[in-house]
């Protein structure tokens, strides 16, 4: 008889999709720039 | 973590050599020059045999921060008929693929999935659809990927200098640029090139696109997969349950981010600096997807099926521009 699906493993597998694809890095670095704006610790990067 | 922080070390020294390129010769883009600098540093990559280099991470980054851009006033300058628009759009670049599947250009799957790539989806939506379809073919998601990159590199070119020429004003521009160019990085670069409203109105056409890019991938699992093969069965909420989970993370921290925007919870100042910030990192996307092209991979796809892709882009976004000066007040 199959086990009933657990919430682990489909959170395991969500957290190594993240992992893999880097967007959630990316999505947290954006949230770190804008808190770090707000705190006014960004000067003006030159472009 | 490390291989991400050497990842972004990388695309950064690229980005920087671009940038030092682009002072020394001010007539030189500057995405254009990081699209080649790019390229030359993943053919060294290459031949070094080291590892790949993922852009993921400052593109969600840049895609987020867009967000901060979005204030009221932006997107109301869009107009109640924006999404008419990209309706409009998507039906002339389907319709165009579609008359290429007739005259045996590609298949109609092929066709499908390179029309959701050109008209303006890009990359991430070609992907999203390719993932939930088996029975594509193997060099199909490349030659879409192909096509939306030097679609991106000819709009970054020659839309800029045309919209110069045509003396085109921010709204005009951003409309043009925002539905026809299917690389949002190099969009939001030529409205920075114009103005920073044109940047600003440009992003709020990308982050709209970007959130209705969901349509026309729903349009081509309808008609390409049917529903026994879907993988969450064939019930439609399921189904649009399936598809909600295929939308890119970034669409959601955009959205997030977008919604504080309208709030106008930002400065004028703290949007300047984030500004400055989201355009290094669409710089450092931009060297990272130069350094994933390789011109042999390229080449291989066979020069007339991609040229065949890039003209029928070029028609569509000629077709855009002449709908957009003709309604220009």
């Amino acid at each position: 008889m199959n086990s009933p699906p657990t919430l682990r493993p489909a959170l395991a597998a969500w957290s190594r999709h993240l992992k893999r694809n880097g967007e959630l890095q990316g999505i947290l670095l954006a949230a770190a720039a804008i808190v770090a704006a707000k705190a006014g610790m960004l000067v003006m990067l030159p472009w | 973590m490390v291989a991400t922080l050497r990842d972004l070390l990388v695309l950064l020294l690229v980005a920087a050599a671009a940038k030092a390129a682009a002072w020394l010769a001010p007539c030189l883009p500057i995405a254009t020059a990081t699209l080649a600098f790019g390229i030359a540093a993943g053919c060294l990559r290459r031949r070094l045999a080291l590892r790949e280099v993922s852009f993921e991470v400052p593109l969600s980054c840049g895609m987020v921060l867009l967000g901060v851009q979005l204030v009221p006033a932006h997107l109301r300058a869009l107009g109640a008929t924006a999404p008419l628009w990209l309706l409009g759009y998507w039906l002339a670049v389907s319709a165009l693929f579609a008359l290429a599947v007739r005259r045996r250009l590609f298949t109609a799957r092929v066709g499908g999935l390179l029309a959701i790539g050109m008209a303006g989806a890009g990359i991430t939506a070609v992907r999203a659809a390719a993932r939930s379809d088996d029975r594509i073919p193997g060099d199909a998601v490349p030659l879409a990927t192909a096509g939306v990159l030097g679609a991106g590199a000819i709009g970054f070119v020659a839309t800029g200098a045309i919209g110069e020429q045509l003396a085109l004003p921010a709204d005009g521009l951003s409309r043009w640029v925002g539905i026809a160019m299917p690389t949002t990085a190099e969009a939001v670069l030529v409205g920075a090139a114009h103005s920073p409203a044109a940047q600003q109105q440009t992003a709020a056409w990308r982050m709209l696109v970007n959130l209705l890019q969901l349509v026309p991938i729903l349009v081509y699992l309808q008609v390409f997969v049917p529903a026994t093969e879907r993988p969450d069965g064939n019930r439609v909420v399921q189904a649009a349950l399936a598809s909600l989970r295929r939308i890119p993370l970034f669409v959601w921290g955009l959205t997030t981010v977008g919604a504080f925007a309208w709030a106008e919870s930002f400065s004028e100042r703290e949007r300047a600096v984030l500004r400055a910030l989201t355009n290094w990192s669409f710089l450092l996307a931009l060297a990272g997807i130069g350094m994933q092209t390789s011109p042999r991979a390229v080449l291989s796809l066979g020069p007339s099926r991609l040229l065949a892709v890039l003209g029928i882009w070029c028609g569509a976004t000629a077709a855009l521009l002449a709908a957009v000066l003709w309604l220009l007040p």
